[in-house]
């Protein structure tokens, strides 16, 4: 599934996780997995909410960082896009959160 | 703990390497232990399985089944503990515990890292465990706790505890280094190690609320280190 702008995601409700020093650990308890985000990551991470798009998700990003909107979406749907291929995301309720390509 | 079995032989291999790990508490853990497979034994609060053999167990009992040997005895009571130390704010990691001037070094790795060999370089009576460590914090302090959970399945270990000055990473290098770990670093370095077999996302939210705090709380390094007592001096500087 890709990423798009106006898409909205949820977290897996099946993972554990937990911010330390603005990194986040999360944990597939079904595979015994570790993932880790750094901070941005962990700023995208702890915003979605099943409501924000990843356009809303970018402007977070460009809020708290010296970072274009282009360039913050672009690197927004790249995450999105990866937390979604491991599963740690699903697409939001009722919402167009990603396209099957 | 009490066990419960009609294997004679199972009940008197458990007393001798467990009983010095009794409590004294009133109220005691029941564990009713069967040699007959149960595969659909039921759900408890917590449930696991090892190569044939079964734990179910909720807050005050558990029963495990399929159990033919001490070994796979031993291997349910690993999980069961690790379970049952969740709400007490420890866990069971992988390493070796010395005291030294009182205080607990806590050496942390997967097999090979070195636990064995720290043990075996450390004198004879200050070494708690040389395979797997109990962390628990206690009234507002972490100690290490001796385990009967030995390498090499030796009934050598010691029934008591002391504070932690902190816990180590065991890396085999040719000399010897010791580097601070930052929370975050302290509890990746962590979770490989910790012996952990609850499938339940609570229980592993749980497990990261403990780790949290350990790494706010202890102090904890990268331990680079050659194979000889030297080491004590990287840690001592």
């Amino acid at each position: 599934m890709n990423a798009t702008a106006g898409g909205i995601w949820q977290k897996n409700a099946a993972l554990a996780w937990r911010e330390i020093d603005n990194e986040t650990v999360i944990i597939s308890p079904g595979e015994s997995v570790m993932h880790e985000l750094n901070d941005t990551g962990s700023l995208i991470w702890r915003s979605i909410d099943g409501h924000r798009t990843a356009e809303e998700l970018a402007a977070l990003l460009v809020e708290e960082y010296d970072v274009t909107m282009e360039v913050a979406l672009a690197d927004t749907l790249a995450l999105l896009a990866e937390l979604s291929s491991r599963k740690l995301l699903v697409p939001g309720e009722g919402a167009q959160g990603s396209e099957a390509r | 703990m009490r066990l419960s079995s009609q294997d004679a032989t199972l009940l008197s291999a458990a007393m001798r390497r467990y009983d010095g790990f009794n409590g004294t508490e009133q109220k005691r853990f029941s564990i009713q232990v069967e040699a007959l497979a149960s595969p659909n034994a039921g759900a408890g609060s917590f449930d696991c399985e090892f190569e044939g053999a079964h734990v179910v167990a909720d807050a005050d009992s558990a029963r495990f089944t399929g159990v033919r040997h001490e070994y796979a005895l031993d291997s349910l009571l690993r999980m069961l503990l690790s379970w049952k130390l969740l709400p007490e704010t420890g866990f069971l990691l992988h390493a070796a515990t010395v005291i030294r001037n009182g205080k607990a070094y806590v050496f942390f790795g997967r097999s090979g890292a070195g636990k064995s060999t720290v043990a075996s370089l450390s004198p004879s009576g200050s070494v708690f465990t040389d395979e797997i460590s109990l962390l628990k914090r206690v009234d507002g302090e972490w100690r290490a706790f001796g385990t009967p959970f030995w390498g090499d399945f030796r009934a050598d270990g010691m029934n008591c505890s002391a504070p932690l000055a902190g816990v180590f990473r065991l890396l085999q290098a040719p000399e010897n280094r010791v580097e601070s770990l930052r929370p975050s670093e302290l509890v990746k370095a962590l979770l490989p190690c910790v012996l952990f077999f609850s499938s339940r996302v609570g229980d592993h939210q749980r497990l990261l609320e403990i780790l949290a705090a350990t790494s706010r709380e202890v102090p904890g390094y990268n331990l680079q280190f050659q194979k000889n007592r030297s080491f004590w001096e990287a840690i001592s500087s």
